[in-house]
C-alpha cells in the first residue's frame, strides 16, 4: 500500500508535463481567397475576427457594437485587454488578437515595439490605396495630422481619434473668486503686480466674512502627472511648456534654465513668503485639491491654476461656481503664450492591427467606416437615439445619467472624428464643451504660443536616451522649483550652479533630441501654428 | 481577592498592555477608517475631515456597489473559486503532505527537493500563461483552481506537521493490529490533523478570495469573473486618470470629475465589500491557527 502512495505521489509529478502534448489547436479561419474584392460591403461569407478592448463597458452589451456585423459581414468577438501587464504576456505568448480597440497612450511604448517586431501592421501601407476613403479625406484636409502621428521611419503604429476644436485642449485656465472679489470690491487682476495686491487683500480682507484670517489665496497642483497647474503659470512669462521644452525661432529650448523661469520662481517665492500660497500645494494631488474647492464649509481659494477650468457639475460642487476666468496676467517684460496640448492634432494609439489579421485591406475599410461623424457621435456619446439624436439634422446629446452613458460610450478611445466645423450645423456643444469654447475664444486663443513643441515622435533610440536624460533632469528641475519656491533655498544664490549641474546632466544633448524629432515634424508639415 | 504579584510584576504587566493596547490600535485603527470612510462624504475623505466618526453620513458608494448585479455573480464566483480550489488543494496537499512525512517511503529527498525547487525556481508569468493556454484552460474557471492547486509552502507545513505529530510508535502499534495504510491515514491522520486541515484552508481561501491576477489574465467572460475583478474594474477603470495616459484629453471635464468623485466613492466601500467575507470566516478557524501555524513551522 504505501507504495501504490508513493508511486502516485510520482505519477501526478509527470502529468503536468504530459498534458502539454494534448493541446488544442487554434481555430482555422476561413482562407482570405474566398473574400470579395476590398471595400465592398457585406463580406460574404462573413469573417470572424478576434478584436481586444480596454473599455469599461462590455461591447456585447453595446447596441451599437452589435450593430456594425449586419452591414460588413465583419463579426468581432472580443478580449478585455484592460491591463498592460495582460497585453505584454498575450503578446509575448503569441495568443493576440488580430486587432485592438481602445488603447490609450499608456501602450504606446509597447505598441512601438511590437511594430518594430512586425507583430503590429504598420497602417501607412493601406492609406490611399482606395479602401479608406475617410481616412484619406481627414488626412487631406489636415497633413500636419498625418505628420504627426508618423514615427521617423515613417510608420503609423495605430489609428487615432481626431477632435479638431482647439477649445478643448488649452491646458490652463485662470481662475479667480468672484465673490472674493465683490466682498472686498476689487477688480479682477490683469497683471502679476496686480495679482499680488488682490492675493493680499484676499489674506487680510476677511473676503469669506467669517472673522478669521483662514483664506488661502493662491494654490495650485504640481504633484500629479494629469494636472500641472504650476506649469500653467509658465505661460504668463512666455513659456509655452508643459515639460519644460518649448520652441522659439524654430528652435527647441529648456525652459527651466531661462531668464523667464528665473523670474517666475522670484516671483512665486515673494507669494509664497508672503503667505499667500497653499503650503500643500506641492504635496497634494488633484483630488485633495478639488475635495478642498468643493469643501461644503465654502472656505475656499481665492486664486487658482486649474487644467481646463471647471464648471459646476452637481451639488457637490457648487463651489467651483463662483470662479471665473480671466486672461494670462502680464509679467513686467514679458507676453504671455499659452501652450496647447497637441492632443489637437491627433489622440494617438486608440486602434492597431496586427500580423495575425488575415484580411488586412477589409479590416481597414471596415475601420475606416467609423470615421464619419454618424458613428463618431455614437462612440462618444452613446448609441442613437438613447445617447444621442439626430434633431433637425443636427446631432444632440442627450442628457442620461453618466452612468449609463458610461455603459454605452467609448469615452474618447475610439477610431472617431469631430471636425470644428461640425460643431454648431450638425452637432450641439454640450455644456463642458460649450464652457470651454467660450473661455478659450474669449479670454486666451490670442495669447496662442506662436510655435509650439508638439510631442513628436521619437526613433526608438532617440526615445531610450530622451527617457534616460529625463529621469535626472526633470528630478532637479522639480526639486529646486519647489525649494526655492518654499524658501528652502535661494534661486539667485544657486542660479549658476543649477544650470552648471543641468549642463552636466546633459541638457543639450536633451534639448537636441527634442529638436531633430520636432525639425522632422516641421519638414513634414512646412508651418505649424 | 489579593494580589499575588510583585510591584515589579504589575509594573510589567501594565507596560506590557499598554504596548498591546498601541499595537491593537494601530493594527485596528485602518480597518475602522475604512468602514467609517465608507460611509463618509468622499469630499471630507479626502479633506482629511474624517478621523473617529463618519462625517457627511451617506450609503451612496454601498448603494452603486450592490445595485451593480455583477458583485453578486462575483460573489458567487469567487465562493466557488474558493471553494472549488481549496477542496482540490487539500485532497492534493494533506495525502502528499503525510507520505511525505513517512521516513520509509522510497525516493522521499529526491520527491521533496522537486517541490522545494519550485518554491525558488519559477518557469515565469509567460510559460505559465503558455501552459494554461495549451491545456485549454483558457477562459475556464478551471483556470484558476488547478494551477497553484498545491502551493508547496502548505505542504512543507503538513508535512512537518504529521513528522512532529504522529510517532512511528503510533503507526508500528496500529500495524501489529493489521492496520493498513488507507484505515490509518483516514482513522488517524485526518482527525490527528484537523488543526493542519484548518490552516491549509485558511491559506487557500485567503489566496483564492485576494487573486485576481489568473483571473485577469485568463477570464474574458465577465459572467465568470471573481469578485475582486469586478472591484478592480468599477475602481481602477473609474479612476484610469491617474495613469496620466494620452486619450485623457479626449474626455471632457465633467466626465473626469465623474469618474474622480466615483472613484473616491467606492475606494472604501469595495474594501469592505472584498473583506467582509474573511472577517466572518476568520474567527472560527483561528483558534485553530497558532497553534496550526506554530507546530507546522517551528520543528524544521
Amino acid at each position: 500500500m504505501k507504495r501504490a502512495f508513493a508511486f502516485i505521489c510520482a505519477a501526478a509529478l509527470l502529468v503536468t508535463p504530459a498534458a502539454l502534448f494534448a493541446a488544442p489547436e487554434g481555430e482555422e479561419m476561413a482562407s482570405a481567397d474566398e473574400l470579395t474584392a476590398p471595400g465592398i460591403f457585406p463580406i460574404e461569407p462573413a469573417i470572424t475576427m478576434v478584436a481586444g478592448h480596454t473599455w469599461t463597458h462590455d461591447p456585447d452589451d453595446n447596441p451599437w457594437v452589435q450593430s456594425w456585423a449586419a452591414p460588413t459581414g465583419v463579426n468581432l468577438e472580443w478580449v478585455l485587454m484592460d491591463s498592460t501587464e495582460k497585453m505584454s504576456i498575450v503578446f509575448a505568448s503569441d495568443d493576440y488578437p488580430a486587432m485592438m480597440f481602445g488603447v490609450t497612450g499608456l501602450h504606446k511604448n509597447l505598441i512601438a515595439q511590437l511594430l518594430q517586431e512586425g507583430v503590429v501592421t504598420d497602417l501607412r501601407q493601406h492609406l490611399g490605396k482606395g479602401y479608406t476613403p475617410n481616412l484619406d479625406r481627414i488626412f487631406a484636409e489636415k497633413p500636419e495630422a498625418l505628420a504627426y502621428m508618423m514615427n521617423p521611419q515613417g510608420q503609423m503604429q495605430a489609428l487615432a481619434r481626431f477632435h479638431f476644436l482647439e477649445s478643448n485642449y488649452l491646458e490652463q485656465n485662470y481662475m479667480i473668486n468672484r465673490r472674493w472679489l465683490d466682498a472686498l470690491g476689487l477688480d479682477a487682476p490683469t497683471t502679476t503686480g496686480e495679482l499680488r495686491d488682490v492675493l493680499i487683500a484676499f489674506r487680510d480682507g476677511d473676503p469669506n466674512g467669517n472673522g478669521k484670517a483662514d483664506e488661502i489665496p493662491f494654490a495650485f497642483v504640481v504633484n500629479d502627472g494629469f494636472a500641472q497647474h504650476l506649469r500653467s503659470m509658465y505661460g504668463i512669462w512666455g513659456m509655452p511648456t508643459k515639460n519644460g521644452i518649448a520652441i522659439r525661432d524654430g528652435q527647441a529650448y529648456f525652459a527651466p534654465i531661462t531668464q523667464g523661469y528665473r523670474d517666475l520662481i522670484t516671483y512665486m517665492a515673494d507669494l509664497y513668503s508672503e503667505g499667500l500660497i497653499d503650503p500643500e500645494s506641492f504635496t497634494m494631488n488633484s483630488n485633495d485639491f478639488n475635495a478642498k474647492v468643493d469643501d461644503p464649509s465654502g472656505n475656499i481659494y481665492g486664486f487658482v491654476v486649474a487644467r481646463r477650468g471647471f464648471t459646476p457639475v452637481n451639488d457637490a460642487t457648487v463651489n467651483r461656481g463662483e470662479f471665473e476666468s480671466i486672461p494670462p496676467l502680464r509679467a513686467p517684460g514679458y507676453e504671455p503664450e499659452m501652450w496647447v496640448h497637441p492632443g489637437r492634432l491627433a489622440i494617438k494609439n486608440v486602434w492597431f492591427m496586427t500580423d495575425v489579421n488575415p484580411y488586412p485591406e477589409h479590416t481597414m475599410a471596415f475601420v475606416d467606416r467609423f470615421y464619419t461623424l454618424e458613428n463618431s457621435v455614437q462612440a462618444q456619446f452613446g448609441f442613437a437615439p438613447e445617447g444621442i439624436a439626430q434633431e433637425n439634422g443636427v446631432w444632440v446629446p442627450q442628457p442620461i445619467d453618466p452612468e449609463r452613458r458610461a455603459q454605452i460610450a467609448t469615452a474618447g478611445t475610439f477610431p472617431s472624428i469631430f471636425r470644428e466645423e461640425d460643431f454648431g450645423p450638425n452637432l450641439a456643444m454640450d455644456t463642458a464643451t460649450q464652457f470651454l469654447y467660450d473661455q478659450y475664444y474669449e479670454h486666451y486663443v490670442r495669447f496662442k504660443a506662436k510655435e509650439q513643441w508638439v510631442r513628436a515622435e521619437f526613433a526608438s533610440d532617440e526615445q531610450t536616451e530622451a527617457n534616460t536624460l529625463r529621469t535626472d533632469i526633470e528630478k532637479l528641475w522639480k526639486t529646486n522649483q519647489a525649494r526655492w519656491i518654499t524658501g528652502a533655498g535661494d534661486i539667485d544664490e544657486e542660479w549658476d550652479d543649477y544650470v552648471k549641474q543641468m549642463k552636466n546632466m546633459g541638457i543639450d544633448r536633451y534639448v537636441e533630441l527634442h529638436h531633430a524629432a520636432h525639425s522632422r515634424f516641421l519638414n513634414e508639415v512646412g508651418d505649424y501654428r | 481577592m489579593v494580589d499575588f504579584r510583585s510591584r515589579a510584576d504589575r509594573i510589567f504587566d501594565r507596560i506590557n498592555v499598554a504596548l498591546l493596547v498601541v499595537v491593537l490600535v494601530a493594527t485596528l485603527y485602518p480597518v475602522y477608517f475604512v468602514v467609517i470612510a465608507s460611509v463618509s462624504s468622499p469630499t471630507l475623505v479626502s479633506a482629511g475631515h474624517v478621523y473617529l466618526w463618519p462625517e457627511g453620513f451617506n450609503v451612496e458608494g454601498y448603494t452603486y456597489i450592490l445595485r451593480d448585479r455583477r458583485i453578486m455573480i462575483g460573489y458567487r464566483n469567487s465562493l466557488i473559486y474558493a471553494v472549488g480550489q481549496t477542496i482540490i488543494s487539500l485532497v492534493l496537499t494533506i495525502p502528499a503532505a503525510y507520505a511525505l512525512s513517512r521516513r520509509d517511503m522510497r525516493w522521499r529527498g529526491l520527491i521533496m527537493f522537486y517541490f522545494v525547487f519550485t518554491l525558488y525556481f519559477t518557469g515565469g508569468i509567460i510559460p505559465f500563461y503558455v501552459v494554461v493556454l495549451k491545456l485549454g484552460l483558457k477562459d475556464s474557471i478551471w483556470s484558476l483552481m488547478l494551477p497553484n492547486a498545491v502551493n508547496v509552502f502548505n505542504l512543507i507545513i503538513a508535512r512537518t506537521f504529521f513528522q512532529s505529530n504522529i510517532p512511528d510508535e503510533l503507526l508500528e502499534s496500529a500495524q501489529l493490529d493489521g492496520c493498513t495504510n488507507t484505515r490509518f491515514f483516514v482513522s488517524i491522520v485526518l482527525p490527528v490533523g484537523q488543526a493542519i486541515i484548518a490552516i491549509v484552508v485558511l491559506f487557500n481561501v485567503v489566496q483564492n478570495w485576494n487573486a485576481f491576477f489568473h483571473a485577469l489574465l485568463f477570464i474574458n467572460d465577465q459572467a465568470k469573473y471573481p469578485l475582486q475583478l469586478v472591484l478592480r474594474r468599477m475602481l481602477i477603470l473609474n479612476q484610469l486618470l491617474s495613469g496620466g495616459g494620452e486619450g485623457l484629453e479626449a474626455l471632457s471635464p465633467e466626465e473626469i470629475q465623474r469618474r474622480q468623485l466615483l472613484a473616491d466613492l467606492l475606494r472604501y466601500g469595495t474594501i469592505v465589500v472584498a473583506i467582509a467575507p474573511l472577517m466572518i470566516l476568520y474567527p472560527f478557524i483561528q483558534r485553530h491557527f497558532v497553534k496550526g501555524i506554530m507546530v507546522g513551522s517551528i520543528k524544521g
